[in-house]
């Protein structure tokens, strides 16, 4: 309620600027690069005790201001039975041989700023694993508010973890694409739907910036593992986080925590297996109902009925994400780190920890790198023992035993631990490009498991070596 | 027995090592080539509460991760175009960050809706002119100012 409230006071802001000072005075610089179009956009403070007139067209149009991001990217590797993604919401992996789905995507953003402190950013991607259909990853109004805080609502970018707002920045990025063991987890959930209040505070030396957020988000969630591949309707509500970031020059750092209240996960397939289980836990209660039975046999078979009634929507979690990362720069020297901790809340996903570490050495235009990720299954306890069969009747006996084997498969394909190594050198070659050649090594952690990869089956193949050659450019 | 190494094939590997290694010196290009390089002068509208700042404050100013003067009045840095001599002398030796990096940074800053980049402007006398006239501006130009409207704060040089 309190953030709908802010949400009218920053529109109800916005509209009374837009009609008391319709086109105030902005010297707007000439426009001299590509990214000369993004930076003539008026900031926060830009007009503040401005009163200077350069002759400018000042009508609403010409208060927007465009600019962009693209990456052409091509992928190599030799896995016949992984593809390679980085996120669950991908429609089209990588897979054998040549392709250029990973990572090869274009972005257009448009910003009006009309007056000083409030602000339309809008801003669509289109992705070729998505077949460059374009989505909005932003759009929202943006207010400045008194003392130091800012407040935007609708669609944001997201803001789980350290990179989780630039995995598909190419440019903004050190590396090709952030660590797809540790961002392949939370790539899907690319954006929120709501909105979120920032607030700047300088102390000595470094800048303090808390970041709250709540909202809901949906997505495409598929199951590669499936011929064809299941798709399901994957819904996030009650996304609520915060964020502490201490900014130096040379160092940022920043803490993370967000939960969610409810994760679905709904698909024919997913369907199907609830509809399953109902009809193996009514087939349990009736034969418990039995007058034949002993007393104590009875009970157990209704026990088993609650235990097999508790596997529905299995998929459904309650995830909470925990992150610590940072950012340093000494020198010629770059290093990248983050420690994560996900826990789904559910006993079908399980809990993860992991890290990744990514270490940089620029000299002149060129810098090389190496980086290493490991997201680590810590905990997964999801018990099929109320799938046993029960040695009374053979046609529910052969439903259960088929059920449950299907379901210890379905929670290796669920894992997502994965490990990865990553070699690469970027060229700074332009003033709006750069050119980076990578090699990665992929493979879930466990052999058990499906990781953060395509499957066809399991146990998983050898890792993937992965070479990708990507230009990434801002317009 | 055959020597695991002989002499002359240590020889052999070490003068390839060092063949290699001077290869790598002279493929990549210097770090920067500070001979020629402008010497920037961060200058700042005449009102502003500040009589010096040290590089990492002007850096925390261009990088919009300060946003205003003690005095609370909002700070408005403005930065010269891409690709302009005095820009890059400017973040190499006041920021320690090469272009490239700068634009990482903005990229990331811009495209996730979180701050944009300060305004740009063409040439240094647009600049002191920008700042002369603009109440809470700091720039950087490649000369001490002429204009009594604003004042030196840094100065790379010394």
């Amino acid at each position: 309620m309190a953030a709908l409230t802010l949400g009218g006071t920053a529109l109800l802001a916005l509209a009374a600027s837009l009609i008391a000072t319709p086109a105030r005075a902005q010297a707007r610089p000439t426009a001299t690069s590509p990214m000369a179009a993004t930076t003539a956009v008026e900031t926060d403070s830009a007009t503040t005790g401005t009163d200077r007139d350069d002759g400018e067209d000042r009508s609403p149009w010409r208060q927007w201001q465009w600019s962009g991001f693209a990456t052409l990217a091509a992928n190599h590797h030799d896995s016949r039975t992984q593809g390679v993604i980085s996120a669950f919401s991908q429609r089209r992996p990588a897979e054998q041989g040549f392709s250029a789905h990973l990572d090869t995507v274009g972005g257009v953003q448009g910003v009006w700023q009309p007056v000083t402190g409030s602000s339309l950013h809008l801003q669509a991607v289109a992705r070729a694993a998505d077949d460059f259909q374009p989505a909005w990853r932003m759009a929202f109004l943006r207010q400045q508010l008194p003392q130091g805080v800012s407040l935007r609502l609708g669609r944001l970018r997201s803001p789980m973890f350290f990179d989780s707002d630039i995995t598909e920045i190419g440019y903004a990025n050190l590396t090709v694409r952030p660590a797809v063991a540790l961002y392949g987890s939370v790539g899907s959930v690319a954006g929120l739907d709501g909105g979120d209040l920032q607030w700047h505070h300088e102390l000595a030396g470094a800048t303090l910036l808390v970041q709250a957020w709540a909202g809901r988000y949906d997505y495409r969630h598929r199951f590669y593992n499936l011929d064809p591949v299941d798709v399901a309707q994957a819904r996030l509500s009650g996304i609520r986080g915060l964020s502490a970031s201490l900014n130096w020059p040379w160092l940022t750092v920043r803490a993370s925590h967000t939960r969610v209240s409810r994760m679905t996960l709904r698909s024919p397939v997913t369907g199907a297996l609830d509809a399953a289980l109902g009809q193996l836990a009514g087939g349990l209660r009736q034969l418990a109902a039995d007058p034949r039975l002993p007393a104590g046999t009875a009970a157990a078979l209704a026990a088993q009925a609650r235990g097999v009634d508790g596997l529905q929507q299995v998929y459904d979690s309650q995830p909470r994400y925990t992150s610590l990362g940072l950012d340093a720069s000494h020198g010629r020297w770059r290093l990248l780190g983050e420690w994560m901790r996900l826990d789904t809340r559910s006993a079908m996903d399980g809990a993860y920890q992991g890290g990744q570490l990514t270490l940089g050495y620029s000299r002149g235009t060129l810098t090389p790198y190496l980086g290493a990720a490991r997201l680590h299954r810590s905990s997964a306890d999801l018990d099929l023992g109320a799938l046993q069969a029960t040695g009374l009747d053979p046609t529910l006996d052969a439903g259960l035993t088929h059920t449950q084997a299907g379901l210890a498969l379905a929670r290796g394909y669920a894992d997502i631990a994965t490990r990865s190594a990553t070699l690469g050198l970027r060229w700074d070659g332009g003033d709006t490009w750069a050119l980076k050649l990578q090699a990665d090594r992929l493979r879930a952690d466990q052999a058990s498991g499906a990781g953060v990869l395509a499957l066809r089956g399991l146990p998983q193949g050898q890792p993937v070596r992965l070479i990708t050659l990507a230009l990434d450019m801002v317009f | 027995m055959r020597p695991l190494l002989t002499d002359a094939t240590c020889h052999r590997r070490a003068a390839l090592l060092g063949l290699l290694v001077a290869g790598l010196g002279t493929a990549l290009p210097p770090a920067t080539a500070r001979a020629e390089e402008p010497n920037p002068v961060v200058i700042a509208h005449r009102g502003v509460p500040v009589q010096q700042l040290d590089g990492d404050g002007v850096t925390r100013l261009f990088l919009k991760q300060s946003t205003q003067w003690p005095d609370g009045r909002p700070a408005e840095p403005v930065d010269l175009r891409e690709g302009h001599a005095l820009r890059a002398a400017f973040y190499a030796r006041v920021a320690g960050r090469t272009p490239a990096q700068v634009r990482a940074y903005w990229a990331r800053q811009s495209f996730t809706g979180m701050a944009l980049p300060p305004r740009q402007l063409t040439t240094p006398e647009e600049v002191e002119r920008y700042v002369a006239s603009t109440p809470g501006a700091v720039g950087y130009v490649a000369r001490r100012p002429v204009s009594p409207q604003v004042k030196v704060i840094h100065d790379s040089a010394e």
